[in-house]
């Protein structure tokens, strides 16, 4: 019971629909849910074979022309790596790590690497890196068998690899990111590399992974 | 806020309190209140379902349709727009869907990419996406019931408060769908953490359109108080009712139920939207009763409004 004035009847208004409202609107949410699932099956993207490691997989990733190489080294750490700076440049670092933004062929990235001291298993680097993470919300692990890291490692030394997705939100809505993270040690230091892109940009045929893989295997390790 | 009529407290403590249906239609038959909240109850109970299921991108347009959809109902229900529902819910709620792909399409223009946003921060799209573009898409939102406000035919403050609710709904609606469209092209189940999907599409389907509703409404009902209604009820909220205060008020309630996004949690930005959620609607209730009397008196079907003698509109 509402104690707001009474309504005074004006002329066309009514509540004719009474009852019915409720199956009215369950019938048209229901038609709209159903389209909205058609929009969304009809543009989904094209079923990708998952690769098999070890065996080839279609034809490998176009690498950017690598221009110029720069070299970047932890001062805590000691492990270096060199990135292409015609496309890549340093947005942070740190004494233990830096933070590269990607800008390749219309698409950008960022790949984050940091180290971590003997004592941190690849598996809890990869989990700091990508719990530290900032802006990116409903992360969680990307079952998708097409998008799993196959031989996943860093500098060439075999690790550990997760894949994720998750969304850059804003008041206005959401944006689908994709999250690849790889890590490894070698006995006195554990390196990770986080790469993040939105969903379009990454893949395994994408530009920002390309660069990314550059940057990952130039990784070499201190002493 | 004080206003001369009021002065029961427990008359005034029933006028905060925040009931949605009856505030956002006002013009709703008591006993239709039921079937609406039903309705609500079932299609947010749906997106929650489709979200369980892990449809996000079904789920997202399910909550950004949930409201319009009721909305549409609700003005066919009464018949609100009477003998010129064409020309008329084109500036209510297809003025508010234009206004909402526009700015939606702005806002991803102007969005920092999401590797800027992890390198900087939500910081960096605070000022533009967490304040500007909200504030100004309100304003730009009142367009379509501004016109309106000219035709003697739309001269009840309820007639504002129901073109300003229905415009802000198809308004935050057209804005989510578009500004998420790049989520329907990432597959049907794209992935993603069940919980925290919830509770934003919770925040983008009821959280923040009922707060622009209940803003828009809000404002739309003091432009109506001030130019269509009886001059003895222009004053009748006092300066909450004049438009110089309450247009950039419920602006600034829009904005600031926005910019919680960009410091929250997905859980702690639904709490707070519910906070402007329920400023929204008290305020805008006070303005519905204002309202509701003015129609009681201008039939002459009930007691005064607000203790004056009924004049002719201004």
């Amino acid at each position: 019971m509402s104690i707001l004035a009474e309504r005074a009847s004006r002329a066309p208004s009514g509540g004719g629909l009474g009852r019915l409202v409720v199956h009215i609107f369950g019938l048209l949410f229901l038609v709209l849910i159903g389209l909205s699932l058609l929009t969304n099956l009809l543009a989904a993207p094209v079923v990708i074979v998952p690769c098999t490691s070890g065996q080839p997989c279609g034809a490998p990733p176009t690498v950017p022309a690598v221009i110029r190489e720069t070299a970047w080294r932890s001062s805590r750490y000691g492990f270096s790596l060199e990135y292409p700076a015609s496309v890549v440049k340093v947005s942070q670092q740190t004494p233990s790590g830096v933070v590269l933004a990607v800008d390749v062929g219309g698409t950008s990235g960022v790949v984050t690497v940091e180290g971590f001291g003997a004592g941190t298993t690849p598996a809890h680097a990869i989990s700091d890196q990508v719990g530290a993470l900032s802006g990116v919300s409903q992360l969680a692990g990307d079952t998708n068998p097409a998008h799993q890291l196959l031989g996943a490692g860093v500098g060439y030394l075999a690790g550990a690899g997760r894949v994720y997705v998750g969304d850059a939100t804003s008041p206005q809505g959401s944006q689908p990111v994709s999250i690849a993270s790889e890590a490894a040690s070698d006995g006195r230091v554990t390196v990770s590399a986080t790469v993040v892109g939105a969903s379009g940009d990454s893949g395994y045929h994408s530009d920002l992974y390309a660069v990314a893989d550059l940057v990952i295997n130039s990784v070499s390790w201190p002493g | 806020m004080s206003s001369p009529g009021y002065g029961e407290p427990t008359r005034m403590a029933e006028l905060l309190r925040p009931r949605l249906i009856s505030t956002l239609f006002p013009r709703l038959p008591l006993d239709s209140h039921r079937s609406y909240r039903l309705a609500l109850g079932l299609g947010s109970a749906a997106v929650v379902v489709l979200a369980a299921l892990r449809l996000f991108p079904v789920a997202l347009m399910a909550a950004a349709l949930l409201l319009p959809l009721l909305v549409a109902l609700y003005l066919v229900d009464v018949n609100v727009y009477g003998d010129e529902p064409v020309w008329a819910l084109s500036l209510t709620m297809v003025w508010g869907a234009v206004a909402g792909v526009g700015f939606g399409l702005l806002a991803l223009a102007v969005a920092p990419s999401a590797a800027s946003v992890v390198v900087n921060g939500t910081s960096h799209y605070l000022v533009v996406q967490g304040l500007i573009l909200p504030f100004c898409g309100f304003f730009v939102l009142l367009l379509g019931p501004l016109v309106l406000l000219r035709y003697q035919h739309f001269n009840a403050v309820l007639d504002g408060v129901t073109f300003g609710a229905s415009t802000g709904a198809a308004f935050s609606g057209a804005q989510a769908i578009t500004y998420s469209a790049h989520l329907i092209g990432a597959g049907l189940r794209p992935g993603g953490a069940v919980l925290p999907w919830i509770w934003r599409l919770l925040s983008l389907g009821l959280g923040m359109p009922i707060v622009t509703m209940g803003a828009a409404a809000a404002a739309c009902a003091a432009l109506w108080l001030r130019y269509r209604a009886p001059a003895r009820d222009a004053h009748a909220l006092g300066a909450l009712g004049h438009p110089a205060v309450a247009l950039p008020l419920a602006g600034v309630l829009v904005a600031g139920a926005a910019v919680g996004e960009t410091f929250l949690s997905a859980g702690g930005w639904l709490v707070w939207l519910v906070v402007f959620d329920l400023v929204a609607i008290s305020l805008l209730r006070q303005t519905i009763h204002v309202g509701l009397l003015e129609e009681e008196a201008a039939t002459g079907a009930g007691g005064p409004s607000l203790g004056s003698v009924p004049e002719a509109p201004s």
